[in-house]
């Protein structure tokens, strides 16, 4: 397998409806390493799913081009398509059917057939926790359970690559947990994984990469920790302080005397220092050598919200490490 | 292009539409609606010749059977390939399936090709079950006996009956091509077959009265000069008739199967076969008007289908 399951180039769409011109996906070059999970994240309409859509041939690009696993997404989607698992955004099915019957058609579509295909459905279903519902009619399925047979489709050819467009819209916290850990779990089995998703709280913290995405640019991507290491570095840190008595203004401009100081807030007992530079060493020598006793001293970690308007806002640079 | 993909489709699409409710009530129908017109026809017979013994009705069984059939078909055939069509693609977009099976290793048009022929099929069975038990029904009520000239022009019925209901197909599948919702295809579709089975004929109707009014008499004409005056306002009422509803698949189709039914009976198998070749030679027209119906519609279809941006 090649080392970047997805790599793509300026890849560009845009619908022209009448009298209007929509720029869904402008000028995208993504690479996404082997093994990885990968979130893909972004507002509703930042054209997540119409990314998607081009990496396996659902849509045409307008412009750029790109590769999933080797193979070229225009000229070879067929083979992309037999190879990775995918969920795409608002998937329906069958309703007179049973999920059985339902993977049983993906099934052999993907060239499975017989005891193997039998075995196959009963163990995805058996996944995304949906056994005891096999005989029903999805008909009578709510929406997320039909989101976790979604799932099952994407598992059922055993792909190494999935791609998951907004995997758990719909689904309850414990089906989210346990969706968590199957991702995990995949992972681990060193497959890559592709996630689309708007909830960076509930998915965020699954991703070792991520990519952001806002109104069809891709504005940083890259692995998880570099960004958080450069978003550090140019956003600088914080400190949240807690002394034991009220401290006096001088106190302040002491502070401000360690130097790459940005800002200093004093309000009674708390203290909000703002650096360029890690100072958290600098900062609690110097109060306790003033002799005050610190019932709080901690570095702000920022989350990928942080993360998510930082980038989104368009104060950090395209590309990290 | 891979058959396995094509045949997966067309069996599944198959299997799918002979188990919807529709397929069903289409034949309830159509056997409601023989029944009582044959029952209608033969009253009419009777009371058109009130002093005749009724035995004599039986002139010819087998054209009053073959007219009513047509006159059923040509009703109920343009709804049996809309109803299959109208939801072809709209339905499976709007549910969400057709995104299910495009994320799937096949193609478009492999699809596309699946979906019709599995149309195809439901409809040569549902045409096939309805001239069965039509048949059946005339045969124990009415008496009427199965022969060889009849049985050939019921599998010639059945032919351009398939043929004539894809082309209907064809027409409700391109709408559901371009349309993104099933209540906006069904729609269109049935407005377009009511307008050129229901309507165009009463408005043809209307003009041509118009344009052609019945003569008028004075009282003084001799019994001959009326009678040719009428003669002649009914063929020039049956000319222009004719020459306006030809655009209307419906009037191609009755014009064909009229031209079947008039084969005559008891021929040998040879002397069969070349009247009908006769027959056909002589509505070339209508037979390549419906041919193009059903195929322009489809290929229009497939060039959409292939490209199209989907929702
Ligand atoms: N088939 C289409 N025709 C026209 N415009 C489209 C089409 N599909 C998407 N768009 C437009 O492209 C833009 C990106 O849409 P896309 O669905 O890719 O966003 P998204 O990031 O997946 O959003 P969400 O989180 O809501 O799923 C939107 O402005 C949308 O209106
Ligand atoms: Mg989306």
């Amino acid at each position: 397998m090649p080392d970047l399951v997805i790599e793509t180039y300026e890849l560009t769409k845009v619908f022209q409806g009448i009298g209007q011109r929509i720029v869904a996906v402008n000028e995208v070059s993504i690479k996404v390493p082997s093994g990885v999970v990968f979130g893909l994240l972004g507002p509703n309409g930042a054209g997540k799913s119409t990314l998607l859509s081009m990496l396996i041939g659902l849509t045409l690009p307008t412009k750029g081009g790109g590769k999933v696993l080797g193979y070229d997404i225009v000229k070879e989607s067929l083979e992309i398509r037999k190879r990775v698992g995918i969920l795409p955004e608002r998937i329906g099915f069958y309703e007179h059917l049973t999920p059985v019957r339902n993977l049983t058609l993906i099934g052999k579509l993907n060239g499975l057939s017989g005891k193997e295909l039998e075995d196959r459905i009963k163990h995805v279903l058996r996944m995304v926790g949906l056994s005891e519902h096999m005989h029903k009619n999805v008909g009578a399925f709510s929406r997320g359970m039909r989101q976790r047979l979604g799932l099952a489709c994407a598992l059922l050819k055993d792909p190494d690559l999935l791609l998951l467009d907004e995997p758990t819209a719909g689904i309850d916290p414990e089906g989210v947990k346990v969706f968590r850990g199957l991702v995990r779990d995949l992972s681990r089995e060193g497959r890559t994984i592709v996630i689309s998703t708007h909830l960076l709280r509930e998915l965020g913290p699954l991703c070792t990469h991520i990519a952001i995405m806002k109104e069809g640019r891709i504005l940083v991507q890259g692995a998880v920790k570099e960004i958080f290491e450069d978003f550090l570095l140019k956003r600088g840190f914080t400190y949240d302080i807690s002394l034991s008595e009220v401290a006096d203004q001088g106190i302040v401009e002491e502070i401000k005397e360690l130097g790459n100081v940005v800002d200093v807030q004093l309000k009674g007992r708390d203290l909000i220092v703002r650096s360029k530079v890690d100072l958290g060493d600098e900062l609690y020598d110097m109060l306790t050598k003033r002799g005050y006793r610190l019932r709080k001293f901690t570095m702000r970690k920022p989350t990928l919200e942080d993360v998510f308007l930082y980038y989104s806002r368009g104060e950090g640079t395209n590309e990290v490490g | 292009m891979k058959w396995d993909n094509i045949k997966l489709i067309t069996s599944f699409t198959f299997s799918d539409n002979i188990r919807m409710k529709r397929t069903f009530a289409l034949v309830v129908l159509f056997v409601i609606l023989f029944v009582a017109s044959m029952r209608l026809a033969t009253l009419t017979v009777l009371r058109r010749m009130p002093g005749l013994p009724k035995a004599l009705i039986r002139i010819s069984p087998q054209r009053l059977f073959l007219n009513n059939l047509l006159s059923n078909l040509a009703l109920l055939l343009p709804f049996i390939g809309v109803m299959f069509g109208y939801d072809a693609i709209s339905g499976e977009k709007e549910r969400g399936t057709l995104r299910m099976i495009l994320t799937q290793p096949i193609y478009r048009d492999e699809f596309l090709i699946g979906k019709f022929l599995g149309a195809l099929s439901t409809i040569a069975f549902v045409i096939l079950v309805s001239q069965v038990i039509a048949m059946g029904v005339s045969m124990a009520i009415y008496g009427i006996g199965m022969s060889m000239d009849l049985l050939w022009k019921l599998i010639l019925f059945m032919l351009f009956s398939i043929l004539y209901s894809i082309s209907w197909y064809a027409i409700a599948l391109l709408i559901s091509v371009i349309s993104n919702r099933t209540s906006y295809s069904a729609l269109i579709s049935i407005a377009i077959a009511l307008s050129i089975i229901i309507i165009a004929p009463i408005l043809v109707s209307v003009y041509v009265t118009m344009v052609n009014p019945p003569p008028i008499f004075t009282g003084s004409e001799s019994p001959s000069t009326r009678q040719n005056a009428i003669r002649k306002w009914l063929m020039e009422t049956q000319r222009l008739r004719s020459s306006l509803m030809s655009f209307s698949p419906d009037f191609q189709f009755q014009r064909l199967l009229r031209g079947l039914i008039g084969i005559s009976n008891d021929l040998s198998f040879q002397a069969l076969l070349s009247e009908t070749a006769n027959v056909l030679l002589g509505s070339t027209l209508s037979l390549t008007y419906l041919v193009l119906m059903a195929l322009i519609p489809l290929i229009a279809s497939f060039m959409i289908f292939v490209k199209q941006e989907l929702k």
